[in-house]
């Protein structure tokens, strides 16, 4: 093992002599064991075919560069780079550039750039970006950029993000961007999904656990979602919307649940309520739990939409608490179609009355009976 | 009683009158000048009286000036009188019939020729205690004037100092490094916090009260100012008494902790927990721990003991990647003090390691922050299955430890965070093991008024031990907290 390196050494420093004397700003083979043992001592050199060992430095490549640790280019790269550990190009890349651990680029890039850990470009880049870690571009990013961590450009972006955890962009972004937090800090054209996602204004849709914008076109669905102003549709357990939706809190009482309560978001006149409620009636059981969600559309009419006229949809989870022979003790479910009516007795609140059909599953099972009960509920909505 | 003992208690009772009665003198003069000088305020202890009239600071004796000398003789008297206290303590009053602190000049002796081994103490008292020592060797070398590094090489001597001296056992690697490297994370942290407890400006009650809270937050730099008078005197408070920004959390709520699954043999508690955020990793860091984050938590029937979290995380030095309008990139070198403890998850350790920090924002309304981080854990406490040859219940080594964390924040507060930490660690000592430790966050925080918050969070520990003479282990639980949170900013 030592004979191989210290041959290798020879080898290195007797072709660098060899090419020292005629040395130019072009060389089209270069090979370096740890920069300036190397076939060049001048790090300004351009060359076609770079194999280094453990540290090489050149001012450019065009061409193919190999480096089993530590690859430096001072200014740019054009063709294939291969580096186990850490690339640093000073300028441009334009090709593919593959590192084991970090690549540095201090311009713009276009291409492929692939790392073991992080892609870094001070610069714009329009291409395919994959990182372990995190991919960041510190001006425009247009093409791909996928990471097990962050994707990350402060500038504008598009049109795919893909991460893990986040896709943060500082600017504006056109497409689609899929991670747990997506966030654009400017305006979004496409659609975010995650389980969290921000843009400031949007036309698309965002689809995910908690969504938030000032101001939307288009859809937004999720658990929660929070949107300054929005023009179009929001599905959601919880909709608010600050420009013109209402949160409003709902008691009321079924043929089916006991007694329940809620909180009713409505926005842009779709209707949401998030309910709890005890007591199964048909069953006979005080002490099982409901937790509701029913959706649908207000429809005013009247003198000053004094009246409103509401079909829903409705998924009821259905929770015994204790274990009675001969009753079903498992959680179940049920799925509910309504019609109700509300009339508006003052400023601040309202009551309600209506219909619809209830299909209760006796199991989470495709192997479930199903009963059909008829369903009448009533109540009031306080503002 | 030998004559060894009978002169270390002799030692032991100067070093406490030492303390004491200038405490009493120089509490009689506060008091004395409380009831006498409050209307003008300013003229107090005898040493330095020469203050009176306008309390603008300006013309008040500087912070620097008590300190400028840095006296090292002072600095390790009081380190060593520490320890010689707690030697008697434990001597005489922990454990009155133990081996462990019969210190003679023949266990010295004998600790001096054996070096260091691996102690078999509990985890409590070798991952919190003995950091929390330390601490205070570092906290009384910043107020003798000691900058940070100059201070932590008095805490590795405090620490060394103990352990060859301190105890009649024999030194351990363990504790010297939990107590020198964890008593630096520590230290710094309640000096800073003490800074801000004490006013040295303030006269009278406010004045008492403010050292009384700073005894409690780091008792032997107190002890330090009330024997060189400066707990009496009025002069100027040290520059960066108070951080760039400060934010505090006080959380209230349940904890359910189960077996594989949430809902398999959990058990709910109540715990109440505090976390601080001093300073901002994004500002311009001259100074190690001009930022830096603190947290513990208590939990209430929680095993085996009550203190079931404490962690502090330090920046030792940052520099500004890029920065704009709208985003921020900062890498940080830090330091990184943990301790958890309960039916689910031991882990302590020591790192240093690198942070890699962003954060995009809109305005003052929406911010998106992340942190990737990598660390060397310089020594690794993690829980074991089988009972080591020590006794312990624990294996130490040293290993690595990753985290990556995401959090979205509105208007300055954070709506929902996301985090996960690895560690590994290599055991050295006791049972022949990789322990590999996992933790997941997931939490949602809904605003309810302006200082309020109602919130959820979901962890998962979950570790896989791997052992070289016995079966492996794997672990998961789950944690579901359900809180109420006060922030104060």
């Amino acid at each position: 093992m030592e004979v191989a390196v210290g041959l290798a050494a020879v080898v290195v420093l007797f072709v660098g002599g060899v090419c020292r004397a005629e040395e130019t700003a072009h060389q089209p083979v270069n090979l370096s064991f740890f920069y300036p043992l190397s076939t060049n001592t001048n790090p300004d050199i351009s060359t076609n075919f770079r194999l280094n060992l453990f540290y090489g430095r050149v001012g450019t490549i065009r061409g193919f560069d190999l480096g089993a640790f530590v690859s430096r280019t001072d200014r740019d790269v054009r063709g294939l780079q291969l580096t186990g550990v850490y690339s640093h190009t000073g300028g441009d890349i334009h090709g593919a550039v593959f590192t084991g651990g970090l690549n540095y680029v201090g311009g713009d890039g276009r291409g492929v750039q692939v790392a073991g850990l992080v892609n870094f470009n001070r610069g714009a880049y329009r291409g395919v970006q994959y990182a372990t870690f995190f991919n960041f571009a510190q001006r425009r990013f247009y093409g791909v950029q996928w990471a097990f961590l962050f994707n990350m450009s402060n500038e504008d972006s598009g049109p795919f993000q893909v991460a893990t955890v986040a896709n943060l962009t500082g600017g504006d972004f056109r497409g689609l961007q899929l991670g747990g937090v997506n966030f654009v800090n400017d305006s979004m054209r496409g659609a975010q999904v995650g389980i969290l996602n921000f843009a400031y204004e949007y036309r698309g849709v965002q689809i995910g656990g908690l969504n938030i914008a000032e101001k939307a076109e288009g859809a937004v669905i999720g658990a929660i979602n929070f949107v300054g102003e929005l023009d179009g549709v929001p599905v959601g357990a919880v909709n608010l919307e600050k420009a013109g939706g209402n949160a409003d809190w709902s008691i009321f009482a079924s043929n089916i649940v006991l007694a329940s309560t809620g909180l009713r978001t409505v926005v842009n006149g779709f209707v949401s309520t998030l309910g709890v409620g005890a007591g199964d009636i048909p069953e006979e059981r005080d002490d099982t739990f409901f937790l509701s969600w029913h959706y649908g559309y207000l429809f005013p009419f009247g003198e000053r939409e004094r009246w409103q006229l509401s079909p829903d949809l409705g998924f009821v989870h259905i929770m015994p608490q204790s274990e009675e022979e001969g009753k079903n003790n498992d959680r179940h479910f049920a799925l509910q179609a309504r019609l109700t009516g509300e009339v508006r007795l003052s400023p601040r609140a309202a009551a309600f009355f209506g219909g619809g059909l209830s299909v209760r599953f006796s199991a989470y099972s495709s192997k479930a009976s199903t009963d059909f009960d008829p369903l009448i509920v009533g109540g009031v909505t306080l503002f | 009683m030998t004559r060894f003992e009978r002169i270390w208690g002799r030692l032991g009772m100067a070093a406490l009158l030492a303390v004491t009665v200038p405490c009493a003198s120089r509490a009689e003069n506060l008091l004395r000048a409380s009831a006498y000088d409050m209307p003008t305020g300013l003229r107090l202890s005898a040493g330095y009286s020469e203050l009176a009239g306008s309390p603008g600071s300006d013309s008040l004796r500087t912070w620097e000036s008590y300190v400028e000398k840095r006296p090292a003789l002072r600095t390790a008297s009081w380190i060593v009188s520490m320890n010689l206290v707690m030697t008697l303590y434990g001597r005489y009053i922990m454990q009155p019939d133990g081996y462990g602190f019969r210190v003679s000049g023949e266990t010295i002796k004998n600790n001096l020729q054996n070096g260091f081994e691996w102690d078999d103490n509990s985890f409590s008292a070798n991952n919190f205690r003995h950091p929390y020592q330390g601490a205070q060797y570092h906290g009384v070398a910043r107020g003798n004037g000691y900058d940070f590094y100059e201070s932590s090489l008095w805490s590795f001597f405090g620490a060394w100092e103990f352990e060859y001296a301190g105890e009649a056992h024999h030194p351990s690697y363990n504790d010297w490094i939990n107590t020198a490297v964890g008593g630096i994370a520590l230290g710094e942290v309640l000096f800073r916090l003490q800074n801000m407890v004490l006013d040295n400006t303030a006269t009278g009650s406010e004045r008492a009260w403010r050292e009384i809270g700073g005894l409690a937050v780091h008792p032997l730099r107190e002890v330090n100012r009330l024997v060189t008078g400066e707990a009496f005197d009025v002069h100027q408070n040290p520059a960066d008494r108070f951080p760039s920004s400060l934010g505090g959390e006080l959380v209230i709520g349940t904890r359910t902790i189960g077996e594989e699954r949430l809902w398999e043999e959990n058990v709910t508690k109540a715990f109440l927990s505090f976390d601080a955020k001093y300073g901002d990793p994004y500002d311009d860091i001259r100074k190690p721990y001009e930022a830096f984050q603190f947290g513990a938590q208590v939990t209430f029937d929680n095993k085996p003991r009550g203190l079931a979290r404490l962690e502090a995380s330090g920046v030792i030095a940052s520099a500004d990647v890029y920065k704009s309008d709208v985003a921020q990139h900062v890498l940080s070198a830090v330091q990184l003090f943990d301790y958890f403890d309960n039916e689910a998850y031991t882990y302590g350790g020591q790192t240093i390691g690198v942070n890699y920090r962003s954060r995009f924002w809109r305005g003052d309304l929406f911010e998106a922050r992340t942190t990737v981080g990598l660390g060397a854990i310089l020594l690794g406490a993690s829980r074991s299955d089988y009972f080591n040859i020590s006794g312990r219940e624990y294996d130490y080594g040293p290993g690595a430890g990753y985290g990556v964390s995401v959090e979205f924040a509105r208007r300055g507060r954070t709506i929902l965070g996301v985090s996960h930490n690895g560690f590994w660690i290599h055991s050295v000592n006791g049972t022949n093991s990789d322990h590999y430790n996992n933790v997941s966050r997931f939490r949602l925080d809904l605003p309810a008024k302006q200082f309020f918050s109602a919130g959820v969070e979901y962890v998962l520990f979950h570790s896989e031990r791997i052992y070289a003479d016995y079966d492996d282990v794997s672990t998961r639980n789950p944690e579901l907290k359900l809180y109420l949170s006060w922030l104060m900013d």
